[in-house]
């Protein structure tokens, strides 16, 4: 296009210079050819001149010798301007014939002017001054001759150019007259069609806007050229940007509308600024789904109305701090269109759109969730409780080292460390593992089938005690760690108990045995002990042999009875139950010890009786009873070798709902270990005993449902306590 | 824009109208004659004498008095007389303040009049005289006076000493007292010039003039040398020289006389002088003139009363 125009213009001055130097040159020629008609008209005026003046001199010459002949003066200035005006002549350019002829002339007025000398100064006869006049005469004839050829010349001349000029006027004036016609009229075409190629493609362009102003985007331009076409192609191109720009904002806003409509949580957006502040503006599917009413109820209420409990001046500070930048989050009660009222969690913050501020909002219906919260945490809360009061130790510990990580009350009680003492310290560590290999095998297992069932374990207190526990471990995932969950039960006391029983069990099979074997050795050694006695009553033997025998019967007289304890133990005799008041029972049992068993020949030690008085009767076999109280009464005594005090109390003990009797000496505390084993048969501290009294007495007081304990005092000495049940019926161990 | 083009087409049309109207091939106007400086003060009229052609004469002498001039602040008008004597008439009359004049009218203008000779010229070879010649055609076949019996003789004019005094002494030296019954015709020519081609074109058989006239002459025209022959020359003369009228005011002649003295000092004289055909005016006096005197007395003649050919 820039080229058209180019062109145009190009072609307008073209035409316009052209024009006017076309008019400038043939004013120029017109001037030109006048000038030369003007010229050469001068030069026939000329040559006229100078006709007339050689015509005056010859005049003058015919004049001469007539009344009006001329002064000299006169002649002399005739001929002076005749000089003048042929000198003229000479002051033109002329072509080479012209002036060839000129200067002919120009000698000819040279012989004139001499002649015409000749004729003013000569003096002579007149026969020679005629001759001279005529010869004078007819040089100027000759002159004149020559002068008019060169003035019929320049006047043919001028006539022909006269002619032509006129002509060449005439042509020149035509030519002029169908410029000045033409050159507008062509302008006006090319301006025409200037015009037309320019507001075509411009009204294109104008329609296309147009076009796409009205929304009309799918309009294209075609058809242009060269700078419009660029102008219709960068069009097209925006238009098509503009097309892809709506399809991809429509998209957007349909992916967010998509999003906004199909969110889970409910999306309310508030006016936040001027006298509306709290207004729905808008609002999506699920919020109506959460609070009941339709979209176009919702628009328009102010967000206020939904809350349950919170009013107009919370949901304005709400909005302030919004305003201000913040995003708030927390939970609040709202209230649905039926009156239901349930929490939900807020997330809100600012929003700005054209300019205007909203706020953002976005609610979930926590109920469920707050319901769930709550059934978890009391789940928690009984797994807590469990796992707290469990009467078994119950740990987790980290499944590579054993650091432990939660322990119950029940480790502590057992253990003796305190939570803060054993969280996060190893179990190794702590010392607690007997054997560490012990815990070597159970990581071994664990790894290898992921639980261990009841393994047998022994585990050190802080205060040093071994605990036979058993373990049962599995091996779990807790909070990213590999840990071992360990339900661990003390089995100390069943291990005794089994032990016991066990021993009992074995008891009871030796005493069998033993039994068994005694009657078989009671006989033989009845047999011998009569022999015997018979030997020694025979005196068979040597004063020495004597001894012998005496020393041999007193021993068989200890195994007897020996024999006859074991028996007793064995196979106690059924016991005799009666209606037994302890009391008394004590009593008698005290002076018989004090009499029989010679505790009267120890004076220093004193007895204390603390008895109860109205203690109910128990049922009890009176000599069995008899039998315990004296044993214990008996090892009381033995306890105390250099004297101290024997105490005897009796209480009822409404717990146990038994009459409980206390023996009490203040002799040599009883170690440890011999208080394992102290009721044990055939455990004894002293040199001659059998070890029986106490198992035999333990025995007894089982068989009638009651306990005997032993246990040291603060200061010295031992206290057993005996407990019998006060029962309507008692319960016979068989 | 579709408006401005014709605009600035126009402009180009101007300018380039401009440049042409300047180029414009005219016919350069007649250049005047370089304008008389207008000296004020009446004007001083110089007669001149026929020596040549008379037109010829103002041409020569113009630049001369266009100095002469502007030079002393008066202008001078030449008036060219046809005869020598009409000068002297001049003179007697007062009609000229002074002349351009050959030897033997000065002598009479003095005698008539008391005129003061100024200054004469002298010639590009420092020659300020002349001489008087005779001189016939080659094939004439007159070589002497005795050949001239019956022939034409041309002189120039009764008031010139070349063309009158000379070829009188002449005559009266070879013994012929009535010249003019010796000779056929006797008639004057007016100037030098003719009577030099009268006898070149046999319009004359003997003629009298001036040499250094012959000599300009013979430079253009080499029939002089080829077909004349000079059979009589006479002893040197003063060359023409300016004379003027006695009541002149002294101021003016001293100035004319010391300006003409001094015109080959500056370049414009010498180029005027160059032009006229002379090296510089020299001064002149009535004694130069004792040769013409000679001749007076040898031919009796009384100045007062010669009729020298005055008007008619």
């Amino acid at each position: 296009m820039k080229k058209q125009i180019v062109l145009g213009l190009t072609a307008f001055t073209t035409i316009f210079f052209l024009g006017g130097i076309y008019i400038v040159f043939s004013i120029n020629r017109a001037t030109t050819t006048l000038d030369r008609l003007i010229l050469l008209h001068q030069v026939e005026i000329l040559r006229e001149h100078l006709m007339i003046e050689i015509k005056k001199v010859q005049a003058d010459v015919n004049l001469k010798n007539t009344r009006y002949a001329r002064t000299v003066h006169t002649f002399v200035n005739d001929v002076q301007q005749m000089d003048q005006v042929s000198l003229e002549c000479f002051s033109c350019h002329h072509t080479e014939a012209v002036t060839r002829r000129l200067q002919d002339m120009e000698q000819q007025i040279g012989l004139y002017k001499n002649a015409l000398s000749r004729v003013l100064t000569m003096r002579g006869n007149d026969a020679r001054l005629d001759k001279e006049d005529d010869n004078t005469y007819r040089v100027g004839e000759a002159l004149v001759g020559k002068v008019n050829a060169m003035i019929a010349l320049a006047s043919s001349r001028l006539d022909k150019e006269t002619q032509s000029s006129v002509r060449h006027i005439q042509h020149t004036r035509t030519v002029l007259y169908m410029l000045a016609t033409l050159s507008p009229m062509l302008g006006l075409c090319l301006a025409f069609i200037f015009i037309k190629g320019f507001t075509r493609p411009i009204s294109a362009l104008l329609d296309a806007t147009r076009k796409l102003k009205a929304g009309n985007l799918d309009h294209r331009i075609e058809d242009l050229k060269d700078e419009f076409g660029e102008l219709a192609g960068s069009f097209n191109e925006m238009a098509g940007a503009l097309t892809s720009h709506m399809k991809r904002v429509e998209e957007s806003e349909k992916r967010y509308r998509t999003l906004f409509e199909s969110a889970g949580d409910a999306i309310y957006i508030i006016e936040a600024e001027g006298g509306n502040a709290g207004r729905i503006a808008a609002a999506n599917r699920a919020a109506t789904v959460m609070h009941g009413y339709s979209v176009e109820e919702l628009v328009g209420m102010s967000i206020c109305d939904l809350h349950a409990q919170e009013g107009a001046r919370e949901m304005y500070d709400c909005i302030a701090k919004i305003l201000g930048g913040e995003c708030i989050s927390k939970e609040m009660a709202h209230v649905r269109k039926n009156g239901a009222v349930f929490t939900v969690e807020i997330s809100a913050c600012m929003l700005e759109l054209d300019g205007n501020k909203y706020v953002l909002a976005f609610y979930r219906d926590v109920t469920r969730r707050k319901e769930l919260e709550q059934a978890l945490r009391l789940s928690e809360q009984k797994f807590s409780k469990a796992f707290r009061a469990s009467p078994d130790w119950l740990t987790i510990t980290t499944l590579d080292e054993g650091r432990y990580i939660e322990v119950n009350d029940t480790f502590m009680r057992l253990s003796g460390y305190s939570r803060e003492e054993v969280i996060e310290r190893t179990s190794g560590e702590l010392g607690m593992w007997v054997d560490p290999k012990e815990r070597e095998e159970l990581v071994h297992v664990l790894k290898k089938d992921g639980a261990v069932w009841n393994k047998e374990i022994h585990c050190r207190t802080k205060s040093g005690d071994v605990l036979t526990m058993l373990r049962s471990s599995q091996a779990i995932d807790y909070g990213g760690m590999q840990c071992i969950i360990s339900v661990t039960h003390d089995i100390t006391e069943r291990r005794k108990t089994e032990l016991m029983l066990q021993r009992a069990e074995q008891m009871k099979v030796v005493a069998e045995i033993a039994v068994g074997l005694a009657h078989e050795i009671k006989n033989p050694l009845a047999g011998i002990k009569s022999s015997m006695e018979v030997l020694h009553a025979e005196g068979a033997c040597s004063e020495e042999g004597s001894e012998i025998l005496l020393k041999v019967i007193n021993e068989i007289r200890r195994i007897e009875t020996l024999l006859k304890d074991l028996l007793n133990f064995a196979r106690p005799p059924k016991p005799e139950l009666g209606r037994v008041d302890i009391n008394p029972l004590l009593d008698a049992t005290l002076e018989f010890s004090v009499d029989k068993i010679g505790m009267a020949s120890r004076p220093e030690i004193a007895v204390v009786r603390d008895f109860e008085d109205g203690l109910p009767e128990v049922i009890a076999d009176c000599m069995q009873m008899k039998q315990v109280f004296l044993n214990l009464f008996l090892n009381a005594v033995e306890a105390m070798p250099d004297g101290g005090t024997l105490k005897i109390k009796t209480s009822y003990e409404k717990a146990s709902s038994s009459v409980k009797i206390e023996v009490a000496d203040t002799g040599k505390s009883i170690s440890g270990d011999a208080m394992d084993k102290i009721f044990q048969p055939f455990f004894t501290t002293k040199a001659k005993g059998t070890g029986m009294g106490l198992a035999i007495s333990k025995r007894l007081i089982e068989d009638h449902g009651g306990t005997i304990t032993l246990g040291n005092l603060p200061d010295h000495g031992a206290v057993f306590t005996i407990r019998l049940p006060v029962r309507q019926y008692i319960e016979v161990n068989t | 824009m579709l408006i401005s083009t014709p605009f600035n087409t126009l402009y180009k049309l101007l300018i380039i109208f401009c440049l042409l109207s300047s180029a414009l091939p005219g016919c350069k106007k007649h250049e005047k004659v370089s304008p008389k400086t207008a000296s004020p003060g009446p004007e001083i009229v110089i007669g001149l004498i026929p020596e040549q052609n008379i037109f010829a004469q103002m041409d020569r002498y113009q630049l001369l008095s266009d100095y002469l001039s502007a030079r002393i602040g008066r202008p001078i008008r030449w008036q060219v007389e046809p005869h020598y004597g009409t000068i002297i008439d001049n003179f007697r009359s007062s009609a000229v303040d002074g002349a351009f004049g050959g030897s033997f009218s000065y002598v009479l203008v003095h005698a008539r009049t008391g005129a003061e000779v100024l200054v004469r010229a002298e010639d590009l070879n420092g020659v300020s005289t002349y001489r008087g010649l005779i001189f016939v055609r080659k094939d004439s076949g007159i070589k002497s006076v005795k050949d001239m019996k019956g022939k034409r003789f041309a002189f120039v004019d009764k008031a010139t000493t070349a063309g009158y005094l000379l070829p009188l002494a002449y005559f009266k030296k070879m013994g012929i007292e009535n010249y003019a019954a010796y000779l056929k015709e006797v008639y004057f020519t007016g100037t030098h010039t003719d009577a030099i081609y009268d006898v070149l074109n046999g319009k004359a058989d003997i003629g009298a003039a001036k040499n250094t006239v012959l000599e300009k002459i013979e430079a253009t025209d080499s029939r002089i040398k080829n077909e004349l022959i000079v059979l009589e020359r006479s002893p040197e003369l003063p060359e023409s020289s300016l004379t003027v009228r006695k009541d002149l005011d002294p101021a003016l002649k001293k100035k004319m006389k010391q300006v003409l003295l001094d015109m080959y000092k500056d370049p414009e004289g010498q180029n005027v002088l160059e032009q006229f055909g002379a090296r510089r005016f020299i001064e002149t006096t009535d004694k130069d003139y004792e040769a013409v005197y000679e001749y007076v007395r040898q031919l009796g003649i009384d100045l007062q009363t010669f009729d020298y050919g005055g008007r008619k």
